[in-house]
Order: structure tokens, then sequence, then C-alpha cells
């Protein structure tokens, strides 16, 4: 409305003109369209550096002054926004509906406006003439409207059209200059946004990311299309995402600023901790036209801390394992501080302000004068404390604690301690149960007589127990050494030591043998069992044990030699000797007899007859008889001698004591015995020593023909059984078998199929199980080998106490 | 027929081959003298003189082959007779090669022990 005045005097001037001069008007009209032109033509210079409203606002107040018009519009396009419109109401019968209109007849598209329209509104009819600004109006449109029939005349045509050109210049030049100064702006601002340390951006109301500064893509190692929108999401931590996206969520929805942290993948795939912070920036409405955020590395605080959280807790583990807690004391002002483990160990609640009388409470009555002395040396002397002692728990459990305080202070006036309280209970326990069973193992070894030993292979160092230096005869808790012990092993026995050694140098096997010592004049018998153990250092120990078994040997001993006794009275006594015996005792009074018969038959032949001598020899030759006749009967008695026991016995007890006596020769044959024993077997009466010579014989027999061939199967069967009121003891092998088919011989005197035989023992068998009423047979086995039994009757009435009869 | 010159000892610890052998060599016609040990004849006269020996071989103390070793030893070489209660065909023959002239196994004949007197050079038919 500014240029009304000048508008109202302008026309005044024109109409006083006209009547007035007619012929200096058209010259007047040339001159002041000139004029009007030239100040058009001005305008740049005022325009230069000047913004596109001040552009247009200086063009149509020009404009007003120069043509006669009710109002002037002029439409600026804008780069992608909405187009500026600006307005001159020239007269005060337009307004601003009136543009509306115009605006709404025309329609939004300047492109289309014509160059010249008509327009109707309310009882006025408006001229129109329109110029666009740039090719097809690309930059904006000029329209001035007049209800003056005659407009627009041919010189309000050339102003607008070169007011037009003028103004597209002016506003082509404008739009350039604000581009420029908008890219340069954004140029700074994105060399601050990319040069400030943390990662910084921007999004949509809505969340949807679209911007990230240069450290954030860096960062991610993205491309800023593919962080857009929700694309960097992808680089959150799995455990992460979902948690920081509720948040986010939460943000949005209420639209208040807010932080969270989570990790982010760098481009070499590792995950740092960020703190994510978003502030909203609110529209004059309130709402939320833009989120900024940054995001801060806290990568190391995270780490830090957590380190401080873990060692933390590995602090009050292995307190807490190790029974121990922390204790800091400053005696000058009274500040203790205790770690919960030290509240444990003492039994006070966590968290009680901890006081030295509190401690004082719970010690033991006994120790409290030691405890206090110490406390004492160490307010006043600033001395560390390292004591055990017992403290006394509300239950009346005894604790034992170990508590070191070492003063770290300087000023000795005002000492400051840090130490600790360890509950030594179990191990005080351990130890005393540790303490007892060394007790009770070195009385263990003692009893059985065992000791034991060590032996690191490598340096030849010994270690032996107590009861293996009193098994040795060493003196308790000397140093030993092989050159000790080689003293004290038995001289023959040296060799084998040496072997067992060197078995063990070699990396043998666990040695497990017997050897004997010889210690203070006495051998000893000792059993040596080891255990090799490599160790991880690739050292070799061998650890064992030592039993002085000299007792068990030597009773041992005295068993074999009875059952060897035994066996050889039965075997060679009834065999050989007996045969021997027979021979030289008979033979002797034979020889005589021969000897005296030939004497006296040859002094009775002579010339004269020795009557006398050969009387003499005739004696001597009786009294040799009645002699041989005294070995027969010597003989038979010997045969008789066990007959005086005659006992009820039972067959079965009797061939296990066999068996007994000849384990050893079996298992030197390899041969398997299977005994068959009938059970119940009647008793039957007899000698049990002459029985068991039978048995012996007969199972000696089957041992040695089965020694003679090489027989895959080699077992002997004994069995018993009754039959006919006879119980039967049968022997069968696999051996060589019996030669020969007249089996009653092999029960005669001096028949021998052995090489090394005297023929006897079958035959005194014979005579044996006769004289018990019994019999004796033997027959082929029909699977090789021999059977051999006899028959004995059985006791019937349990009484018969009476000698049986002699053997023939 | 016999040579009363010759003495045969004869060593026995068995009483009646001492009583019966010397009334058998006597009836051969040698002169005898008879010892209950090998000591008591190594002890003796006879142990120098005799011309043969009957020698028993199983006695207590020092046996016969001991004193057929013994005298070998001494270097006192005499005929050795050996009788035996127990036949061994290997101490028969061991003794046989240390130098007896005979080994008879009791009991044994007349014509047994004059055949081994022959042999010993002490008797001639």
């Amino acid at each position: 409305m500014t240029g009304v005045p000048e508008k109202g005097s302008s026309r005044t001037l024109l109409n006083d003109m006209s009547d007035m001069v007619m012929v200096v008007s058209e010259n007047e009209r040339l001159r002041r369209c000139m004029n009007d032109i030239l100040s058009i033509t001005a305008l740049p210079a005022v325009w230069s550096g000047g913004n596109v409203n001040d552009i247009g606002r200086a063009l149509l107040d020009a404009l007003s002054a120069i043509l006669d018009v009710d109002f002037l519009l002029l439409r600026i396009e804008k780069h992608g926004d909405q187009p500026d419109i600006l307005e001159r109401l020239c007269s005060a019968e337009v307004s601003n509906s009136a543009v509306e209109n115009l605006i709404a007849t025309l329609g939004k598209s300047v492109g289309d406006w014509g160059h010249q329209a008509q327009m109707d509104w309310g009882a006025s009819s408006y001229r129109l003439a329109t110029e666009k600004l740039g090719v097809h109006g690309n930059i904006g449109v000029l329209v001035a409207g007049s209800r003056l029939p005659s407009f627009p005349s041919e010189q309000d045509r050339l102003v607008l059209h070169v007011a037009a050109n003028q103004a597209a210049v002016a506003i082509n030049e404008a739009f350039r200059v604000r581009e420029d100064a908008r890219a340069a702006a954004a140029r700074e601002h994105n060399k601050i946004v990319d040069a400030i340390p943390v990662m910084a951006w921007s999004t949509l109301p809505e969340g949807w990311a679209d911007f990230f500064n240069g450290h954030f893509l860096t960062y991610l190692g993205m491309t800023a299309e593919q962080a857009a929108g929700w694309g960097w999401t992808t680089a959150l931590h799995p455990d992460d995402a979902g948690p920081l996206q509720s948040v986010w969520m939460q943000l949005l929805a209420s639209g208040t600023a807010g932080e969270a942290e989570a990790r982010l993948r760098r481009w070499d795939g590792e995950y740092r901790w960020f703190l994510f912070r978003a502030n909203p920036v609110y529209g004059d409405d309130g709402s939320v036209v833009r989120w900024y955020g940054t995001n801060t590395d806290i990568d190391d605080r995270r780490r830090i801390e957590e380190e401080l959280r873990r060692s933390a807790a590995l602090m009050a583990q292995a307190q807490r394992l190790t029974v121990t807690g922390s204790v800091w004391w400053r005696p000058a002002t009274g500040e203790i501080f205790w770690s919960d483990e030290a509240y444990r160990v003492a039994g006070h609640p966590i968290g009680t302000a901890p006081t030295v009388e509190m401690m004082l409470d719970r010690c033991h009555p006994d120790d409290l004068p030691i405890v206090a002395e110490f406390i004492t040396g160490a307010v006043r002397q600033g001395q560390n404390v390292d004591l055990e002692h017992r403290l006394i728990m509300p239950d009346g459990a005894t604790k034992y604690v170990h508590v070191v305080l070492q003063n770290i202070g300087t000023d000795p006036t005002d000492p400051e301690f840090i130490g600790a309280v360890a509950d030594i209970t179990e191990r005080k326990i351990a130890e005393e149960n540790l303490r007892r069973s060394d007790v009770l193992l070195s009385e263990g070894q003692r009893i059985s007589r065992t000791g034991t030993f060590s032996w690191k292979v490598e340096t030849d160092e010994i270690t032996f127990s107590e009861e293996l230096n009193r098994i040795f005869g060493f003196e308790s808790g000397g140093q030993v050494d092989f050159d000790r012990i080689i003293q004290r092993v038995y001289e023959e026995d040296l060799p084998l030591l040496a072997t067992k050694m060197a078995d063990v140098r070699q990396g043998g096997d666990n040695p497990d043998y017997d050897i004997r010592l010889f210690v203070e004049g006495q051998v000893k018998h000792v059993r040596v069992v080891g255990r090799i153990v490599k160790h991880l250092d690739g050292t070799t120990e061998c650890i064992g044990a030592v039993q002085d078994v000299s007792a068990q040997r030597i009773a041992e001993l005295a068993r074999d030699k009875l059952r060897s006794e035994l066996a050889q009275l039965a075997r060679v006594m009834s065999l050989s000797t007996m045969a021997a015996s027979i021979a030289h005792e008979v033979n002797q009074p034979l020889s005589g007899i021969i000897m005296n018969a030939s004497t006296c038959l040859r002094m009775l032949s002579e010339a004269p007859p020795n009557v006398e001598g050969a009387v003499e020899t005739a004696r001597r030759t009786i009294r040799d008889g009645n002699r041989a006749s005294e070995v027969i009967v010597r003989l038979r008695n010997l045969f008789k001698r066990g007959v005086a026991t005659v006992e009820p016995l039972d067959l079965n007890e009797a061939i296990r004591e066999v068996l007994g006596l000849l384990a050893t020769d079996l298992q030197r044959g390899r041969i398997a015995l299977l005994a068959e024993l009938s059970n119940p077997l009647p008793l039957i009466v007899g000698d049990r020593v002459q029985l068991q010579q039978v048995i012996m014989n007969l199972l000696r027999n089957s041992i040695d023909a089965m020694t003679e061939v090489a027989q895959p199967e080699r077992g002997i069967l004994v069995r018993t059984t009754v039959e006919n009121g006879e119980s039967l003891v049968i022997v069968e092998d696999h051996g060589s078998g019996l030669k020969t088919a007249d089996t009653e011989r092999l029960f005669d005197a001096f028949h021998t199929t052995k090489p090394n035989g005297m023929g006897i023992g079958l035959s005194v068998s014979r005579s044996i199980i006769e004289a018990h009423g019994g019999r004796i047979w033997a027959e082929s086995n029909p699977s090789g080998g021999a059977i051999f039994g006899f028959s004995l009757p059985i006791d019937r009435d349990g009484s018969n106490e009476g000698p049986v009869a002699e053997p023939n | 027929m016999t040579d009363k010159s010759k003495l045969v000892a004869v060593v026995d610890d068995d009483e009646s081959v001492r009583e019966a052998l010397p009334d058998l060599l006597r009836a051969f016609g040698v002169q005898v003298e008879a010892f209950t040990s090998a000591s008591s004849f190594l002890g003796s006269p006879a142990y120098s003189l005799a011309d043969c020996l009957v020698l028993d071989v199983a006695m207590p103390e020092m046996s016969g082959p001991e004193l057929q070793q013994e005298l070998k030893k001494r270097g006192r070489n005499i005929p050795i007779i050996f009788i035996t209660a127990i036949r061994d065909e290997d101490i028969r023959k061991r003794l046989m090669r240390e130098g007896a002239v005979d080994c008879l196994t009791k009991p044994f004949s007349d014509d047994e022990l004059h055949e081994a007197l022959r042999a010993a050079k002490v008797t001639k038919t």
C-alpha cells in the first residue's frame, strides 16, 4: 500500500496535462517511456548483492510508480520449495482475495499462463498482462492487473517486458549466490561435524537415519547409502540390538532426549562399546522435526569397569576360597576396614563397623593375653603382627585363625596396618590328621614288618621309611645309598639285586622279587615290590615296599622240608631203600649158608674127612638159615609197622592230603588233576599212612607216565565211588599206558617198566591193600593211558578195631 | 695142589661172612686172616704180607672201593676180589676198570670163588 499516494499524484498530473498540451503529449509520452525504461534498467545496480525477496519488492515498488495498474503480482519459483508470491495492491478497490482469485483463475502452473487475460472479480473486470521470467517462466512470472480498458498499452507491455527481463537476470544471480553460500555453509558444517571426535548422526522424526558423519561411516566401513535408514543397525552386536532398539523406540514415542549403551562392530569386525545419545529438535508446533545424536566410544571405560568388577569378584572369590579376609587398620583414628570375608571369618554381620573389641571378644580366653600383647605392640610401637590363635564362635565352635598385620605407615607415631586374617581351622585339623595318620602308617609298617622306599633312578637318591631302616639295620633318619644297601645284601643274592636294578634302569617292568639280606649276623628274607613312576619332568622314580618275610620263609622252608621228607619217605622208603634193604638183609645170611655148606662139603670130602670142621660149618649153616628167616620176619614187621594204628577213616580226606603233597609235582609236570570224590563216602577202617602211600604210589606212577609222553591233554582223574559194599579209589591217566597184557604181573615184586624203577611200588601197594582186606587192579584206559584202582570194605559197624590181616 | 705160602686177607663187617669165608678159603689151601674194617686191615702186618684181598663193597667208615683207592695211592699193588650183596652192573664195571680181579655177588658158589682165586694167582688149580 506504500505506492498509493504517488500513484494518485501521477494520475492527477497526467489528467491536467492531457487537455493542455496535445502536441507535446506524444513526445512527452515517448520521453516518459524512455525514463521509465531507464529507471527500470537502473534497478540491477540497486539489487546487486541483495536477496531474492529484496529484488522482488524493489521491482514491484518501481513498477507501481510507473504503471497505472490496480495490482502487481510477482511469483518466484524456487528450487524444490514452494514458490514465493509477492503482491502489490495499488488501489483501494482490490484486496488479497482478488489475487487469490487470480491464481485460482490462471492455475498453479505458471508455464501455462497466457500472455494476456481477463479476469472478472466482483462487479469489476480486470485486464491482465503477464511476463514470464526466464525460459518458459522457470524463474517466475510477473502479472499486472488494471481495470483500465486501455491496459496494457504498448508502453505498459514494454516496461513490463524489460522489467521482467531485468528481474529474471537479477533473481537468477541471487539464486546462484544463495546456493553458493549454502554449499559453502554445508561444506563448513560437514567439516566441523566430521572433525569432532565422536560419531554424529541425525534421523527423521520417525527414526529413519539420514545423516552420518565421516567418523561414523569410517568406523562402520559403510557408505552413507548402506548406513542410511536402518542399514547401520546391522553393525550392532546381536546381544545389544534388541535392548538398544527398544530404548530408541521409547525415545521416539516420547520425544525426549535419552541415551543407551551398545556395542558396534568396527569395519575390521571388532566390537566396541558406545554410548548412544539422542537429542530431539522440535518444530514451532512442538512436534519433533529431527533427531540429532552422537555415539561416544566408551569401550576402554567399559573394559576397565569390567576388569575392576572381575578383579573384585576374583578377589572376593579368592578370599572366600582361602577363607582369608583383608584388613586395614589405622589405630590413631580408630578407622578399620574389613573385607566381607573378614566379617565371615570373625563371625560378625557384614557391614557392622569393626572395632578392636569385636576381635578381642571372639578370642579364646587362653589366647587373649598373647593377642592383647601383640595388639598393644602394634598400637604403641607400630610393630607388625603375625600370630595364630583361636576364636570361640557364638555357637561354641573353635576356630583357628592366622592374623598378619603389616605396618605400611611412614609416620612411626601413626601406624597404618594392612593385613589378612585367615581361617586355618581346616589346615590345623588336616595337620593333626596327617600327624595321626603318619603315626598310624609307621605303626602299620612296624606291625606288618613292611618298609617303604623311594628311589630316584636318574640321581640314585634313595629315601627309606623308618621301618625299612629297621629292616636293614640302619640308624633312623640316616642317609641311604646303594653302597650301604649292597653291604646288607646276602652275598649270593648280589647278582640278583644287580639284575633287578638294571631292569629298572632300562625301563623294565615293575620289580617284584625276593632277596636275602644279611643283617647283624642273621639272614633275612625280604620281598620287594616296586612301582615305576614316570614324572612329568621326564625323570623316573621307583616307589616300593619291602617286607621282611623271614618268619614266613622259615615256616615255608620247614613245611617244604617236611613235605619232601614225607614224599621221600613214601617214595624212597617204599621203593628203592626197601628193595636194597631186602636184598642186603636176605643175601647176607644166604651167602653165609652157601659158603658154610660148600666148606662143609669140602671138609667131608677130604681124606681123611674133617668131621669136626664139617659139623661146625653145618651148625653155622643152620644158624644162618635162621638168620635169613629172621630177616623175612623183620621185613614183614616193616610192612606191618603202621597197621598198629587202625582207625575208621575218610578216604576222600586221605586223598586230599596226598593231593596237597603232590601239588608241586603236578604243577611242574603241567598236569591238570581232576578229583571227583563221591560225597558222602562211607568210612573204611585202616592205616591212614599206609593207604596214603598206596594212593601216592598210584598217582606218582601216573605223573611219571604222563611226563614220559608228549600228550597235549595232560590230565589225571581221581575218583571215589561206592560199589557192592566197597569203597573204590580209581586213578585214570593218559600217560604211556600199560606195556603188558598180563596186568597181574604188574603187581609182582621186581617187575618194573621204568628205567630207574625197582619194581617194588605196586607190589608193596598190593601187600598193603590186601592186608586191609581189599583188592588192587590195573587196566588199560580205552582213551589211552592206564587205570589203576583199589577197593576196600566199608566199615559197617564202625567198631572194627582189630588188626588187619598181615600182608602176604 | 695148593701153595701154603699164600696169604689171603678178608675184610667184611658181616660176622657170618668173616666166619664162613675163611674156612672155605682154607679149604682151598690158602692162609687166611679176617678183618672187620678197612682200617684194622691197614694197621695189621697182613697189609704188607697179603697176596690177595677179598673185600666187601658196602662197609661202614671206609668202604671197599675207598680202600681200593687208598691202596693204589700208597702204591700197594694187591689183587682184590670184591664181594657185594647188591647186584649193580655199573658198580661192578667201575671196580673192574679200577683193577679188581673179580666182583662176586652174594650169595656166590664155591666154584665162583675158586675161579676168582685162580685169577688172583693164589691157587693154581
